[in-house]
Formats: C-alpha cells, sequence, structure tokens
C-alpha cells in the first residue's frame, strides 16, 4: 500500500509516506508558516519515493480538532491533491494520532488526550489500544473544560497531549488518582498518522476528496446579535 | 489553454473556468449572503468555514458544466489577496494543491485586478489606457490602466469604502443586510430636495476619498427625523446622490488630469444605477462590466491568472496570500 499522511493542526508541521510498509517521514516545529513548506515536503517525499499522487492508495489528513487554519489547511491540501488524481481520502483525528504516537513511543495502552483549545477550554477524548498496538476503543471526542473531563473508572490511564498544562487550576479531581502516568507526547507523528490510516484503509471505505471535511468540535464561533 | 479560477477572498465562492482568449467556458458561484445576514455583516471564521466545503463540489460542478477533462486544464488561479485571510487561505490551499496534483502551473491572482480586468471579458472590450473606478465593499479606487499588469493608484479611500458606507448607512436606518442596494432601491422614492448632503473631498485638490463623514451626517439626519419610510427614503436619496457626484466629479477630474478618454467601472457599487447615470454623461467612453461581474465572482480570477500565466508568470510549491496587498506592489509583466 501506498500512502500520503499530513497534519497541521497543531504548531507541528508533520508529513508521513508510506511505501509498501516503508516509510519516509518529516516532523517539525516550522518556524516558517506551515503553509510554505507542506506541498514543498509533500513533493519532496514523493519524488524520493518515485511516486506521482495518482500512485497512491489513498491521502490521509489530520482532520483536527485542533487550530481552526490548520485544520483547513491539512483538509484543503487534501482535496485539492485527491481530487487532482482521482485519489480517496481518510480524515484522521488529531487526538486519536496523539495517542497512537504516546502507544507506539511508551506502550500506554489507555490514553486520556487534551488539547489546549483556549478559552479555558480543552479537546478531548479516551482511546484504548490492543496488546499490539491497535486502537479499539475511543470515546466520544469534545471541547470541555479541562476540569469536566469524564475520566473512565476502569483501568489505568496515562495523560498526554497539550491541554493538561494549560490550566493547572482546572485539573479534573480525580485527575490524580485515575491517572498513572504523564506523557509529554505532545503532537502526532508521521508513523501514527500512517497506522491510523491503514487501519481505516483495511476496516472501511476511503471517502471521496469532494467529501472531506474539517472536524472544528468547537462551533458556537459567533455569538448572534440580540 | 484553459485556466480554472477560484475566487474565495470574502463570502463567495465562485469557480471558473476561460480559455486563453477569455471566452468562459463554465462558472459557478455561491454566495453566502444568507449565512452572513442573521449577523449584519460577513463572520470570517464562518466565511472560511462555508467556502472550505464549497469550493471542491464547485469546482467538480464546473468542470462537468464546461465538458472537459481535468487533463486539459492546463492551469489554476486562485485569488491571494486582498480580502480575508481565512477565507483566501481555503482558496489558496486547494488551489495550489490542484494544480501540484495536475502537474500545472498555478497563479495567485490579486482581487482588485480581477475586478479592473473583468471589462476585459466584454464582447467590445476597452483599449488601454483607461481610468478605472472600482468601487466594492472594500475598496474605492481611482487606478490608471496603461496596460495589462501597468497600474498606478491616483487615489483612495482614506476611510470607509463606498460600498461599506452604503451597507453602514443602510444599517443605521434598519435597513436589510446587505444595505447597498435596499438603500438604492428606496432612494428611488425619496424627495433629492428635501435634504443636501455634503460633497466631501471635492473642494480638495488630489483623488482622495472620505465616505466617514457621510455616515455620520446621515446618522445625524436620521436621529433628527421621526423615521417614517418616506424620511429614510429622502435620507437614502440624499446620501445616493452625495456619493454619486463626489464619485463622477473625482473621476472627471482624473480624466482630465491624466489626458484619458475612457472609464472603467468595476465592483459591487458599479451596479447602482444611479451612479452609471451619472457617469454615462462625463465625456469620455464609459464601461461597465456585465453586471454579474461586478460582484465577486470566478471569472474574473480565471481572466486575470490567464493573463498571468500567458505573461508567464507563476507561483511556486508555498501556499501563501496577503490580505493586505496593494495593486501598486504587483509584479509588472515582462
Ligand atoms: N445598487 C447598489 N448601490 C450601492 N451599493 C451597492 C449596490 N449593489 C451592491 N452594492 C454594494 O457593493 C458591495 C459589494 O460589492 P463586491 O462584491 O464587489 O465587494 P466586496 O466583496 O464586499 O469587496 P471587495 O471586492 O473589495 O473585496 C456591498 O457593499 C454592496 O452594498
Amino acid at each position: 500500500m501506498k500512502i500520503l499522511a499530513f497534519d497541521t493542526s497543531t504548531e507541528a508541521c508533520v508529513v508521513g509516506l508510506s511505501v509498501e510498509g516503508e516509510i519516509l517521514e518529516y516532523f517539525s516545529l516550522p518556524e516558517k508558516k506551515q503553509t510554505q513548506i507542506l506541498l514543498p515536503i509533500i513533493e519532496d517525499l514523493l519524488n524520493q519515493a518515485g511516486l506521482k499522487i495518482s500512485g497512491l492508495d489513498a491521502i490521509a489528513y489530520g482532520q483536527g480538532p485542533g487550530a481552526f487554519t490548520g485544520v483547513r489547511l491539512a483538509v484543503s491540501v487534501a482535496q485539492g491533491l485527491g481530487f487532482s488524481a482521482d485519489v480517496p481520502v481518510i480524515g484522521i483525528s488529531t487526538l486519536a494520532a496523539v495517542a497512537q504516537h504516546a502507544n507506539t513511543k511508551h506502550q500506554a495502552q489507555n490514553v486520556l488526550v487534551a488539547m489546549d483549545a483556549r478559552m479555558g477550554e480543552v479537546y478531548f477524548g479516551a482511546y484504548q489500544f490492543t496488546d499490539s498496538g491497535h486502537l479499539q476503543h475511543q470515546s466520544e471526542e469534545e471541547v470541555i473544560s479541562l476540569g469536566y473531563i469524564p475520566i473512565p473508572q476502569e483501568g489505568a490511564w496515562v495523560a498526554a497531549g497539550t491541554g493538561w498544562d494549560e490550566y493547572p487550576d482546572d485539573m479534573p479531581p480525580d485527575f490524580s488518582s485515575r491517572v498513572s502516568s504523564f506523557i509529554e507526547t505532545l503532537y502526532p507523528d508521521p508513523a501514527s498518522l500512517l497506522k491510523l490510516a491503514k487501519a481505516t484503509l483495511v476496516n472501511n471505505q476511503p471517502i471521496p476528496a469532494t467529501q472531506a471535511i474539517p472536524v472544528y468540535l468547537r462551533n458556537n464561533v459567533v455569538r448572534k446579535p440580540d | 489553454m484553459y485556466v480554472l479560477g477560484l475566487e474565495t477572498s470574502c463570502d463567495e465562492t465562485g469557480v471558473a473556468i476561460v480559455d486563453g482568449d477569455a471566452n468562459i467556458i463554465a462558472e459557478t458561484l455561491d454566495s453566502q449572503i444568507e449565512l452572513h445576514a442573521q449577523y449584519g455583516g460577513v463572520v470570517p471564521e464562518l466565511a472560511s468555514r462555508d467556502h472550505i466545503r464549497k469550493a471542491l463540489p464547485l469546482i467538480h460542478e464546473t468542470l462537468t458544466q464546461a465538458g472537459l477533462e481535468a487533463s486539459q486544464i492546463t492551469g489554476v488561479a486562485y485569488t491571494a489577496g486582498p480580502g480575508l485571510i481565512g477565507a483566501l487561505l481555503v482558496g489558496a490551499s486547494v488551489g495550489r494543491s490542484l494544480a501540484m496534483g495536475w502537474g500545472v502551473p498555478a497563479i495567485g491572482v490579486h482581487h482588485m485586478e480581477g475586478h479592473l480586468m473583468a471589462v476585459m471579458l466584454d464582447d467590445n472590450p476597452p483599449e488601454f489606457p483607461f481610468i478605472a473606478l472600482l468601487v466594492s465593499g472594500g475598496h474605492t479606487m481611482l487606478v490608471k490602466v496603461t496596460d495589462f499588469g501597468h497600474y498606478k493608484v491616483l487615489g483612495s479611500s482614506l476611510d470607509d469604502a463606498v460600498g461599506e458606507a452604503f451597507d453602514k448607512t443602510a444599517k443605521l436606518m434598519g435597513l436589510p443586510y446587505p444595505g447597498g442596494p435596499e438603500l438604492a432601491k428606496i432612494a428611488t422614492q425619496g424627495d433629492p430636495e428635501r435634504f443636501t448632503f455634503p460633497r466631501p473631498m471635492v473642494n480638495r485638490p488630489g483623488l482622495d476619498f472620505s465616505f466617514s463623514g457621510l455616515k455620520t451626517f446621515a446618522m445625524n439626519t436620521y436621529n433628527s427625523v421621526t423615521d417614517s419610510d418616506q424620511d429614510k427614503a429622502d435620507i437614502a436619496r440624499a446620501f445616493e446622490e452625495s456619493v454619486c457626484q463626489t464619485l463622477t466629479i473625482k473621476c472627471a477630474r482624473a480624466l482630465k488630469q491624466e489626458k484619458i478618454e475612457t472609464l472603467v467601472v468595476a465592483g459591487g457599487v458599479a451596479a447602482n444605477q444611479r451612479l452609471r447615470q451619472q457617469l454615462h454623461e462625463l465625456p469620455a467612453q464609459v464601461c461597465f462590466p456585465q453586471p454579474q461581474y461586478c460582484t465577486d465572482n470566478g471569472v474574473m480570477i480565471a481572466n486575470a491568472g490567464m493573463l498571468r500565466l500567458k505573461a508567464g508568470q507563476q507561483t511556486g510549491l508555498e501556499i501563501e496570500v496577503n490580505p493586505r496587498w496593494s495593486l501598486e506592489d504587483l509584479e509588472v509583466p515582462a
């Protein structure tokens, strides 16, 4: 399988290309804007692999949640590239990618991910992995005050993501009793995106590029005038 | 040559395909007016969210309408500025990626160059040089156009754009959004003799404009009357008259100063009937693009992009937009 994956929902610029199991990857916290480097990096990885867009089986994009403009960058690039060569696309949750990263790197089986959503809130999801590191179950993702995070009662949980440090006065009351450790895996990484993308490709139909849309979670972005 | 153009700078998603002779092959347009109407103005985040849902389906529809295979498209143009940054980024990202995937050149287009060159889509386009009056919701400018890509801004608004002044004045009288056309509609019922509004800046030399004082004048007048439909119509009439006369006086001045005999009017406010009447009385050849190409649309972007690509320009793989891009910073074609 040949899959291109990228995520720009966080400060990081994350790109991975998997060609029959071999992975070419790029990760940086760029000084330049993500918009300036994303396409050149994609082209560079494709060139290294001697591939064209049309040679891909799927394009996976970080669908969010995260910074609105960053989420839209990944989605619109997936739309453009996917549509140009009729390659189907796969939306990957940025939170799930962070959880997968925590699993791969630290063998964490139960991962709570909280990423800062500003305005006193975080984007949150709970993820459980099999012994072999495959995402098995996940909670519904939501935007919520840190203090109200529903930590599941069963199992030993590990916390990951940028959200936990952000609101120290608003930690969930049962945090210290339910959470065994804290991992500073802050960002999605190329391998995790590709792993989740592969699983989706095996289990579900990818979608046509015209159906790629962002997942913002926060939808009350304006107040109506009285 | 077939160029696909994509416009997403504000609250319209527009897509079009033109050929190398500026023939329009296909076009689609989606307006977000209803989406923003309940807020009384464009909400940038909502605009971006809508563009990203509409752009690609519209591109698909436009290609189908054109009866073209994607492989026949030889270039992609998208609005790179000026405009709302989030909205611009959606169009630029989709457009740039499409071009990369298709392996064709891409070009980031200046929205105002799109407006300026829209008149070239006419069957009998005017000849260079001409003076262009650009009047839209975001801009008010007098530009000397000596050739494609050769622009000199002779004057612009120091505060509100004309369309903005129309919209704000309409809003303060409680007219529905977007107020400009509504205000123009009720102005036809107004008594031209009842109020006289100032003609801002006409006694000063130069070609700059200022419309915010006029809006304040309208507000004070409105606060001094009873708020009947007739009162509103009379104020609308006086406001419109003042704006149209001011614009006409400045156009006359620009034509004379530059010794040019052709005036091109573009932008959403060019739809205003009273303005058209007055400008047609000028001793010059006065041209308006077709009404549907006065307001934002994909055709004008495809057209300007086609001209730029023909001139040998293209944009690299960096997705770049410029929300405040001056017309005078545009690259001059070789
Ligand atoms: N008949 C009319 N009389 C006066 N103003 C009008 C009329 N019709 C449209 N307008 C005004 O034109 C503006 C819309 O024009 P257009 O779509 O060209 O501009 P925009 O997208 O707001 O700005 P820009 O093109 O500068 O980014 C609005 O302000 C609207 O009120």
